[in-house]
């Protein structure tokens, strides 16, 4: 049976037309940085197999 | 990045509560959520959309909250923050707040709500009814008595037929065979004009292999529902219907290979409808240039998805790619094939475009020479002389326009070329 297992990536939402870059932390890292630059921070959670 | 199965991937699914993926989730700068939303359909641009609505704050989870939290009578707003609950498979918090919905406006008067999926409107409150009484539909062990008393509670409610719609996937699949015979039986015949309540009926007939009657039955009932926007799925269990018979020759009719290029000819015909709706309104032009592209693949070598391709790249400013798809060489190469019309459809999308007019006169010339009796080949090669100033070119095509016209258009190609013997306009 395929193992499936669930990821999730914390990124920052600059603006809709920016790039966006992976940001490496945790969810207090993302929220303070987010907070500091005032913007939103996006948390994708997703399975693989 | 967190995997689940290490200690900060499952802190972090079990911290936001996520029962399925892929789930998205927003956090403003304070750490609280500010929207969610579960699944994922292409094109990725549905995806930006959700996300750019989000970031607009429309619709918001943290905006229908501060909604409620300034009046917490918001029957709307309730509702809103049960939807949210519900996406994020929070039974407990949905529930909650649909009880809320009805306990506030038990006779459905705070304003009505359209389900995206069946596009009914109802009331909140009829929504929020049915939706507590599907709550155990879906469960390993489903429970349909809530929704039939819902059914009878509310014998008016626009919602019955969805409440027939939902219980049906647990009657196709589910139900012992006596139980689904009834509730078919019942659902048909309460809405005899609902192809879905015929092919969920069929669906468990062809799950069961027989009767085989029943399942032809049901089959020509469909075939009639269906006939006007026939649906593939329908067609193919109209198809396992005749197979239950053994009537090989009308499972062909109903899903052969006629029925399959009926259907990629009529897709076809609808991307290129598409992309001439947004050419018109020049927006979308990229998506417009991907369905031409998609359906002139569907329809290989066919000038008229060639041209529409070319349309859009003229549209998208790339003439360049236009020219290589739908220019001299193009007609050079396939020009042997072409009918006369399709080479005047070339020569009058270029007078158009105004541009390559060479060759869109070269191709004037040539719908002459095939075809010298017909006068409208006249009248495109007379229009495309005068717009590259060869008026006195123009002038002779047109009096063969005049000669040639059939009766109902002589009088306008009599016009046409006086205006065109006329005084000289003074150039720009």
């Amino acid at each position: 049976m395929k193992k499936a297992f669930a990821l999730s990536f914390l990124l920052i939402l600059a603006s809709a037309a920016s790039a966006q870059n992976w940001f490496n932390g945790t969810v207090e890292q993302a929220v303070a940085k987010a907070k500091s630059e005032n913007k939103l921070v996006l948390v994708d959670f997703y399975s693989g197999g | 990045m967190a995997d689940n199965g290490e200690p900060a991937g499952d802190a972090i699914f079990k911290r936001f509560a996520i029962g399925s993926t892929p789930t998205t989730l927003v956090l403003d700068g304070q750490g609280a959520e500010v929207d969610w939303f579960v699944g994922y359909t292409p094109p990725p641009e549905n995806y930006q959309a959700k996300l750019e609505k989000i970031l607009k704050g429309e619709g918001t989870f943290k905006a229908i909250q501060a909604a409620y939290a300034a009046n917490p009578k918001d029957v709307a707003a309730i509702f809103g923050l049960a939807r949210k609950w519900e996406a994020r498979d929070n039974t407990p918090k949905a529930q909650e707040k649909y009880k809320e919905v009805i306990a506030l406006d038990p006779e459905g008067k705070a304003g009505t709500y359209t389900d995206e999926d069946s596009w009914v409107t109802a009331p909140y409150t009829e929504f929020a009814r049915l939706l507590l009484a599907m709550a155990n539909l879906r469960s390993r062990n489903p429970d349909t008595a809530p929704v039939k008393a819902f059914i009878a509670q509310n014998p008016k409610s626009r919602l019955v037929k969805v409440a027939y719609q939902e219980m049906s996937n647990y009657y196709v699949s589910g139900a012992p065979k006596e139980e689904a015979d009834r509730f078919f039986s019942e659902y048909t015949s309460r809405f005899p004009d609902d192809p879905a309540a015929a092919a969920m009926w069929l669906a468990r007939v062809i799950r069961d292999k027989g009767p085989a009657e029943k399942a032809v039955e049901l089959a020509e009932r469909l075939r009639e529902l269906s006939a006007v926007i026939p649906d593939p799925r329908i067609s193919q269990m109209i198809a396992r219907a005749y197979d239950l018979t053994g009537e090989k020759d009308k499972a062909e009719a109903a899903y052969g290979r006629t029925f399959m290029q009926d259907r990629v000819d009529s897709l076809a015909s609808n991307l290129a409808a598409y992309v001439d709706y947004w050419v018109e309104k020049k927006e979308n032009l990229e998506s417009a240039v991907a369905m031409a592209e998609t359906a002139a693949r569907l329809k290989p070598g066919d000038p008229y998805y060639i041209r529409r391709v070319a349309y859009a790249y003229c549209a998208a400013g790339q003439e360049a790619k236009a020219l290589d798809v739908y220019g001299p060489a193009w007609l050079e190469k396939d020009g042997a094939g072409l009918s006369a019309q399709d080479i005047r459809s070339y020569a009058t999308f270029w007078l158009r475009q105004g541009n390559n007019l060479d060759s869109a006169l070269a191709a004037a010339k040539r719908t002459v020479e095939l075809e010298p009796r017909t006068y409208y080949m006249w009248t495109t090669l007379s229009d495309i002389y005068v717009k590259m100033g060869n008026k006195p070119e123009g002038i002779k095509a047109a009096e063969k326009a005049v000669e040639l016209a059939d009766t109902q258009s002589k009088a306008a190609m009599q016009k046409k070329l006086e205006a065109l013997r006329g005084p000289t306009p003074a150039k720009k």
